[in-house]
């Protein structure tokens, strides 16, 4: 940098650098919608004379989270950075964490997944750098610093980024661990311990606002089969069942103390296909029945249930759908910044 | 390589082992496919029961086939399933093939003969009967001169009973010298309410009974020992019928697998 204005702290920490597009406050945004995934549901016969029908729904999954959907109004390339001001803070609070951001014509959406249904909303605070920012001043004193090209990079009139805190969290590997399930009951709720990280130690909890996009993400299922043939009534019998109940789970953030900010899952889709087949005409159907109840099975059952329409928004964002099998994605050093309401309230 | 389970996926993170698995289970795991198509060539009552469950187990190391076995039974799976073969009425099981032996006061035993356990005797007897048969019984016994063939459920013998005339249990007696017939139904407990004769069997459960469609005559089924469950599809345990004609007790017989 031959010319312009580098400011540091006593950390060497950079503050100011006039070749940087510094944030700046954008606005303070509500949502304009709130949804969840919709379960997806597919199986065969409804009640079949043979093998159990217990559990053709969702009983005992857990419950999902919710997504507040934002539309944050800046036209730019750049997408902005939110901040999230959590419902509440504290060791009983939701995990909370943006797990979509996308343009959308002038605006951009932004999607914040929260782990449990609370009646408040999270807020997002949400930053710019200046050239996306239409704001206006009549105050005439302040810093205000170009980059070479005469861009204006920071303006200390229009409420810049502050840092007051930030580091690396990484999410728990597994979302639920232990066994799956027994039979046809599933166990999947996310009970696996939360992970924390310190900060430098604020005066209020509930001041404080965190950016700190989703990327962990989780996927556990758990598979049942039966099946049965052989002899009986001088009639040869022959049935299977095998069912697959999936969670796929995002990664959430809180506050849970003035100088702590932890991370865990919640349950941000969730799904149940099964497949109920009995035939007690041919013995050798049987064999076949009691051989297909494996990993090719499930495969098969989720095939017949796109087939069959269930999956009717299997796009990403859309999220209804069985992302993968058991597996753990991104759970590490996932970078997080803390930051103050009051400062842009 | 084992049948007890299988490994779907095996992933190392932060230092963790994580399988994903699929836990089996089935009935009498030393059967032999031989075995159980021998059991389907005799038309012998049996279950292949299998089932499996799809598990996610985590170490700290790669682990051993032990570990997994282990773990396994800390999530309680069990690899062996007891399950019962379901039977029926008149038939044999696995475990006790031996035919039911009817025992009545004063009269000479008589032996029932099912078609998949004692075929020699089942033919024996059933190249015996005056009249033209439409469909093979399940069972055959001879009592005197009357031959009693049994039909189950599935198999109802439609030469002799009609779409209303539904029962678990079928069975009609020939006579061997007049070939006259007379029918006989059979239900779970006493659904349709004949009378109990209380005044005779007291408290006793009534577990079947059996319902003479040609003449004013029921057979009432229960245990032969007081506070003893009885199955009357398996006829695991001895059990007692006390046939009534014009609502006078005519005989009391005990039916039980028993040796010829």
């Amino acid at each position: 940098m031959a010319h312009g204005l580098l400011v540091k702290n006593d950390d060497d920490e950079v503050l100011i650098d006039s070749d940087f597009k510094h944030y700046h406050f954008l606005g303070k945004f509500n949502h304009t919608s709130v949804t969840q995934i919709p379960d997806i549901m597919e199986g065969g016969i409804a009640n079949a004379a043979q093998g159990s029908n217990s559990n053709k729904g969702m009983q005992n999954m857990p419950s999902k989270g919710e997504i507040y959907k934002y539309t944050v109004s800046v036209n730019g390339t750049t997408p902005p950075m939110c901040f999230v001001k959590p419902t509440s803070t504290g060791s009983s609070a939701p995990f909370t964490g943006i797990v979509l951001t996308k343009q959308v014509s002038t605006n951009w959406e932004i999607w914040v997944f929260q782990s449990t249904v609370t009646s408040a909303s999270p807020v997002l605070y949400c930053f710019s750098p200046l050239s996306q920012i239409s704001n206006s001043t009549s105050t005439t004193h302040g810093l205000k610093t170009f980059d070479s090209s005469g861009n204006v990079t920071f303006d200390s009139r229009f409420k810049p980024l502050r840092v007051v805190g930030g580091g690396n969290i990484t999410s728990p590997t597994l979302a639920h661990t232990g066994s799956t399930g027994s039979g046809y009951t599933a166990s999947l709720s996310v009970n696996a311990s939360n992970v924390a990280a310190s900060f430098t130690s604020q005066s209020s909890a509930s001041d404080l606002i965190y950016y700190c996009p989703s990327i962990a993400s989780a996927c556990q299922e758990h598979t049942f089969s039966e099946s049965d043939s052989g002899f009986h009534s001088w009639t040869y019998y022959a049935w299977a069942r095998g069912d697959v109940w999936w969670c796929f789970y995002r990664s959430g953030f809180r506050i849970a103390s003035t100088s702590s900010f932890e991370v865990n899952y919640g349950v941000y889709a969730r799904g149940h296909v099964y497949e109920h087949v009995v035939d007690s005409t041919n013995v050798f159907a049987g064999l076949i029945l009691g051989a297909i109840t494996g990993g090719a099975y499930f495969a098969a059952a989720i095939a017949a249930a796109i087939a069959a329409g269930a999956f009717t928004s299997a796009s990403v964002d859309g999220g209804n759908y069985l992302p993968y099998e058991n597996s753990y994605r991104n759970n590490s050093a996932n970078a997080f910044i803390i930051s103050k309401a009051s400062y842009y309230d | 390589m084992t049948d007890l389970y299988t490994i779907n996926k095996k992933e190392e993170l932060n230092g963790e082992f994580i399988i994903s698995i699929t836990l089996n289970s089935k009935v009498n795991s030393d059967w032999t496919e031989e075995y159980s198509e021998e059991l389907l060539k005799n038309m012998t009552a049996h279950t292949r029961f299998q089932s499996s469950t799809g598990e996610v187990m985590v170490f700290d190391h790669d682990p051993t086939h032990e570990d997994i076995l282990e773990k396994a039974t800390e999530y309680g799976h069990e690899f062996s399933v007891d399950k019962k073969v379901k039977q029926d009425f008149a038939y044999g099981n696995l475990a006790d093939t031996r035919p039911i032996v009817t025992k009545t006061e004063g009269e000479e035993d008589t032996v029932e003969y099912t078609r998949n356990l004692h075929p020699d005797e089942f033919t024996a007897l059933y190249n015996q009967v005056p009249v033209v048969i439409d469909l093979l019984p399940t069972s055959i016994c001879k009592k005197g001169k009357l031959f009693y063939l049994y039909y189950v459920e599935r198999l109802k013998p439609t030469q002799w009973f009609n779409d209303s005339e539904t029962f678990f249990l079928y069975s009609v007696r020939i006579h061997e010298d007049t070939e006259e017939i007379k029918r006989k139904g059979y239900n779970k407990g006493n659904p349709n309410n004949l009378p109990e004769h209380r005044d005779i069997l007291g408290e006793r459960p009534i577990i079947a009974a059996g319902e003479y469609l040609d003449e004013n005559a029921i057979t009432l089924y229960y245990p032969k020992t007081l506070g003893e469950e009885v199955d009357p599809a398996i006829v695991d345990k001895p059990y007692l019928g006390s046939h009534f004609k014009d609502d006078i007790l005519i005989y009391t017989r005990e039916y039980k697998h028993d040796d010829i």
